[in-house]
């Protein structure tokens, strides 16, 4: 596939998958403007030293908008990316479960992230991974056996990596506790997917209307969002692949730097969710409930390819990235993203 | 089920490409032809290495760097 077939193909993922649609509100919240020239903020990266004029001239920078207390201080898109541009962002999507997970207990469907996971998907009683709660899996802690190894075809993630439904559950009811639940970080593409049969399970719904009606009209978003479908019954895929518009994406940000308070004051998940999302995890320090943590505060979702929702508290800042990288993840493009979040944030501190 | 493994084969393709200086410009309907997830299928895909998500190994490298 070639980069110019990727970037049609991130932009129009709906036509290559099945998805559902997020819907937006009919009026949204305006993102106010007060732009300034953030273009020569050095950083470096790939051994050479950089602006982030530099960044915004790269092919595999699709757009990259920067929000400081709530106003747009720079928004930047490439010739054939806009503002109404949906962009696949792949495991970002494991962030905004984490949202919907608890926004589920703020809703009372779920009573604590404490609880057995068990409690909502029952065909896992007697197993090891029934008796993991749904906090070790917001962690990717569940303490349970899971070979991540891409490279082994015998490898878990090889065998039930894409499984969903009755079969992920089958699959991870049969595997042994090789660590207490919440003491080891294992990435594990399965546990995400976990999280939205919970989720499922306990709002009694699909993800996608329940992530429509708590986040994605009452935060104003702009435009519909679409979320893949996994078979056999078309259920939301819990980590991956929500396709939506960088304002929106932006938005997204602002609702979780305000610790999950809408702009008409309403709060969407507990008080503290955000906090507790965005602390260290016993089992891997640069991670929380599925926000990827970089310290002093400073936390992300991040899905290949270099898509990133970036947030600061310190500095009152999100910044939104679309990208198509060279490859999945280490990439120069990669280094370079990172790097320049990092710089952005620094200086608007 | 079948359209995720059918997604992560559309990964593993978008892994493994680079733009060749040759090819003619794309348009939605020939990635589409191309890569829509029952032609995918339809290929013969597997799921033994899915780059949709980062490994353990690179995201502690990765992020401990950052």
């Amino acid at each position: 596939m070639t980069l110019a077939e990727r970037r049609l193909a991130f932009a129009h993922f709906d036509a290559l998958y099945p998805t559902r649609t997020v819907h937006a509100d009919v009026k949204a919240v305006p993102l106010p403007e007060a732009l300034a020239d953030l273009t020569q903020i050095p950083f470096a990266a790939n051994d050479a030293d950089l602006t982030l004029a530099d960044l915004l001239q790269s092919e595999h920078l699709l757009g990259l908008i920067v929000v400081k207390d709530g106003e747009v201080l720079m928004e930047h898109y490439a010739p054939d990316h806009a503002k109404d541009s949906r962009w696949v962002t792949f495991s970002v999507t494991k962030s905004v479960t984490s949202l919907l997970i608890g926004a589920a207990i703020l809703d009372g469907y779920i009573d604590s992230a404490d609880d057995p996971i068990v409690k909502y998907l029952p065909r896992l009683a007697g197993t090891e991974y029934g008796e993991s709660r749904v906090r070790d899996i917001l962690q990717m802690a569940s303490g349970i056996a899971w070979n991540e190894d891409y490279q082994d075809p015998e490898s878990d993630v090889a065998r039930a990596g894409a499984l969903n439904g009755v079969e992920l559950t089958d699959y991870l009811g049969q595997l042994p506790r090789v660590a207490e639940p919440g003491t080891r970080f294992n990435y594990n593409t399965a546990e995400s997917n976990l999280l939205g049969e919970v989720l499922r399970s306990a709002i009694g719904m699909n993800a996608a209307p329940y992530l429509s009606q708590k986040i994605w009209q009452p935060m104003g978003m702009e435009y519909d969002a679409n979320w893949l479908l996994s078979l056999p019954q078309d259920r939301e895929t819990g980590g991956c692949c929500i396709s939506a518009t960088l304002r929106d994406y932006a938005r997204l940000g602002l609702l979780a730097l305000a610790d999950g308070v809408l702009p008409d004051g309403t709060r969407v998940v507990p008080e503290g969710w955000l906090a507790a999302s965005t602390t260290p995890s016993q089992g891997y320090e640069g991670y929380g409930y599925k926000w990827w943590l970089y310290g002093d505060t400073r936390f992300g979702a991040r899905g290949v390819f270099g898509q990133a929702i970036f947030v600061d508290p310190k500095a009152n800042v999100v910044i939104v990235a679309h990208s198509n990288g060279q490859i999945a993840s280490g990439s120069d493009h990669n280094r370079e993203l990172d790097a320049a979040l990092l710089a952005i944030s620094d200086f608007l501190r | 089920m079948l359209r995720f493994v059918a997604l992560v084969c559309f990964v593993l393709f978008c892994s493994v490409g680079q733009l060749r200086a040759d090819d003619p410009a794309p348009t939605l309907d020939t990635v589409i032809a191309k890569y829509r997830a029952d032609v995918l299928l339809d290929s013969g895909g597997s799921t033994e290495a899915s780059p949709l998500i980062y490994d353990a190994g690179r995201a502690a490298a990765r992020f401990r760097a950052f």
